[in-house]
């Protein structure tokens, strides 16, 4: 691993607190139709973001889509984690993509406005500046590519004010 | 004759009474849960649980790759290819230049000089067209990932379409529900499910971007 990798890493770990997820109310309204919703409910019980079944998370990244806001943070760290290390092979990337581009107003994509205003509100400052960094990091990797383009497109469309100063 | 009547009447309404019951039954069962179990209807909610398992064995990657990675992948592999093609053009130019200048040579030591030289110039031509063998197959096997990638991602979108459209059907079913104790029920799940509607369509746009991925991908 690069040493960006590991100082994203870190940088990821300090921002999200490792705290017991609740994981009642994970899929509030929103998400009652989400298919899956019952075992992941059961996966994140009771466990800290870096204590989750790092496989099953990611590879149920289309839990992002239904999870209650609070929630939705509360396992972000475990995607945001994946991007880091497994780059453009990461089962969650184009998910992870979706939710994190401020969606175009009119246009259903994404969270809708409403969702990721949410999203970006309930964020702390840190926790904004490590989605920043790893996207910034992931477009880097990927500078060609579609999930790079896609990564860069929303780090310059929002998150790229939240890049740590001089950088 | 009268009495025949009167008991088949109550035995009638007794049934309606007991169906009404159930469904109440079914309606309060799936307003307190989530997922498929959502849904009050038993035939729309074994197609759920069963289209559902299907977007398990094809989303999930149990029955072929779902992530083409970069389309830069394809890109560095055809590169790569046509360099060491390139490579090897050139040393077979450089071996026709060898042998014409050891045809013009007079004195023995030059033609043996240039004769090792051609032979030297053979085995990297020879390890050079292993090279873009290796490459070839490299590219094949690329071409292989992204083709099983593109079937397996098809069928995934189609099964969690199947998933999405089960609940459009029971939104649809939900909404003409006119019974006075199921109404408030009905109208909750209503609500869950146009709720829901977004978290679908964020997992299929994800597929078919997924997809495009792929296809821009293809070597």
């Amino acid at each position: 691993m690069q040493s960006n990798d590991v100082r994203l890493i870190e940088q990821i770990h300090s921002a999200f607190p490792n705290e017991p997820i609740e994981s009642d109310g994970a899929f509030g309204k929103v998400g009652t139709t989400y298919p899956d919703a019952t075992p992941y409910m059961k996966q994140i019980a009771g466990k800290s973001w870096a204590q989750l079944d790092r496989e099953y998370i990611v590879r149920r990244s289309d839990a992002l889509g239904f999870l209650a806001t609070r929630h939705l943070i509360a396992v972000l760290p475990v995607y945001l984690r994946a991007l880091v290390e497994d780059g453009v092979w990461s089962p969650a990337a184009g998910m992870l993509m979706l939710i994190l581009t401020r969606p175009v107003r009119g246009k259903h994509t994404g969270l809708g406005r409403a969702g990721f205003g949410a999203l970006v509100e309930t964020l702390t400052d840190e926790q904004r500046a490590a989605v920043a960094c790893v996207l910034r990091a992931f477009s880097e990797k990927d500078p060609d590519g579609s999930l790079g383009k896609a990564a860069r497109a929303a780090l310059e469309d929002y998150w790229k004010t939240y890049l740590p100063a001089g950088e | 004759m009268r009495n025949v009547k009167m008991i088949l009447a109550a035995t009638l309404m007794l049934g309606a009474s007991v169906a009404n019951a159930d469904k109440l039954s079914d309606f309060k069962d799936a307003a307190g849960t989530n997922g498929c179990q959502s849904i009050p209807y038993s035939d729309l909610r074994s197609s759920c649980t069963s289209e559902q398992s299907q977007v398990h064995e094809y989303c999930d990657g149990r029955q072929g790759p779902v992530t083409c990675g970069s389309e830069s992948i394809t890109r560095q592999l055809k590169d790569n290819l046509d360099r060491e093609k390139k490579r090897v053009e050139t040393l077979k130019e450089k071996k026709r230049n060898l042998e014409d200048q050891k045809s013009h040579a007079t004195d023995d030591s030059e033609k043996n000089g240039l004769a090792r030289e051609i032979e030297q110039v053979d085995k990297d031509i020879y390890e050079g067209g292993k090279r873009v063998d290796q490459a070839i197959a490299d590219l094949d096997t690329r071409k292989k990932l992204v083709d099983d990638t593109i079937y397996t991602i098809n069928k995934c979108i189609d099964y969690r379409r199947a998933v999405m459209n089960v609940f459009a059907t029971a939104l649809d079913k939900v909404r003409g529900e006119n019974d006075e104790d199921i109404k408030p029920l009905a109208r909750q799940l209503r609500d869950k499910y146009e709720e829901g509607k977004r978290g679908h369509e964020i997992a299929i746009t994800d597929k078919k971007n997924a997809q495009d991925n792929c296809r821009e991908s293809r070597p």
